[in-house]
């Protein structure tokens, strides 16, 4: 055990399924924020095919294909980036861990500051919350969609100053998996999103 | 087997990581040869083949970054009912706004 493990270390609690409290809470969310980002697509799909018939400020006339694909590439590597850093951490390489978050942190922000740009382009273009129902669908699905990736990033930093402080030894890697398992879960939002909202034609 | 008992390598990692990058490029090449298209059925095929692969990337992230491949059974269950029931409200809200 580290000098990490020392500081924090406690034994786990025992559950009678042997599953650790805080992984079930994890999991348990995740199946219902399923259930809030399926009502949003829900909202996105049903008013979907009268989106192809607005003009100016429809979704044919705005949506930047490359670009958006770009970010999902950013979105994409920065999970690959965190499951490296858990990786590093279960091999007792903490500053391996910490950079791998910060870099999944700085991919994060990279992702949140281009989708931030491209609602500025959409705005000075004449798009906003309240201008047809492809800005109010666009921005309110995307818009939660942004609201966990800043969660997300801001959890990251606090466990790379936690790891810094010696707050997270090996065998507190589930603090880091369970943070993970939020950030691909934010991952596969995107991959949703952007399929049914950037790249099936609206037609 | 529960995921603490089975770590998957970094190799592991960076292949599914190549994974989903060269799905990404083909949703990608999918999207441009859209204008292409001109009859109905095409047009389904390829709506088909973005959700196949939109797919195929949603089930490599959670198996093998989520480790569900390796972790106990229940949190499958857990994410299987959130996506069932969020997959239910979807097609049965399209229906009622689309048809009646």
């Amino acid at each position: 055990m580290t000098s990490a493990d020392h500081h924090t270390g406690h034994a786990e609690h025992a559950t009678t399924t042997g599953i650790t409290h805080n992984k079930m809470m994890m999991w348990s969310f995740l199946a219902s924020d399923c259930m809030f980002f399926g009502t949003l697509i829900m909202m996105y799909m049903v008013y979907r095919p009268d989106m192809a018939e607005l003009g100016g400020v429809g979704p044919n006339d705005l949506l930047d294909i490359p670009f958006s694909s770009l970010m999902t590439f950013v979105l994409l590597m920065s999970s690959l980036a965190f499951v490296l850093g858990l990786s590093a951490l279960q091999r007792g390489n903490h500053a391996g861990m910490r950079v791998w978050l910060s870099a999944t942190a700085i991919l994060g922000l990279l992702f949140l500051g281009g989708e931030g740009f491209e609602y500025m382009k959409f705005y000075n273009e004449g798009l906003s919350l309240g201008t047809n129902v492809f800005g109010t669908a666009y921005f309110v699905t995307t818009g939660f969609h942004k609201l966990h990736v800043l969660i997300g990033v801001i959890w990251l930093l606090g466990l790379v100053a936690m790891s810094y402080r010696g707050q997270i030894g090996v065998h507190q890697s589930e603090k880091v998996e369970i943070a993970g398992l939020y950030w691909h879960f934010v991952d596969i939002v995107w991959i949703v999103i952007f399929t049914f909202i950037f790249l099936v034609p609206y037609r | 087997m529960s995921e603490q008992a089975h770590h998957p390598s970094d190799r592991t990692y960076l292949k599914v990581g190549s994974l989903l990058f060269i799905l990404t490029a083909i949703e990608i090449a999918l999207y441009f040869v859209e204008d292409a298209l001109e009859s109905e059925w095409s047009l389904y095929a390829l709506i088909a083949s973005l959700i196949i692969l939109s797919s195929m990337k949603f089930v490599l992230v959670v198996m093998y970054y989520m480790h569900l491949k390796w972790d106990d059974r229940m949190f499958t269950w857990f994410f299987l009912a959130g996506m069932f029931v969020a997959a239910a409200i979807i097609l049965a809200m399209m229906a009622l706004y689309r048809y009646y």
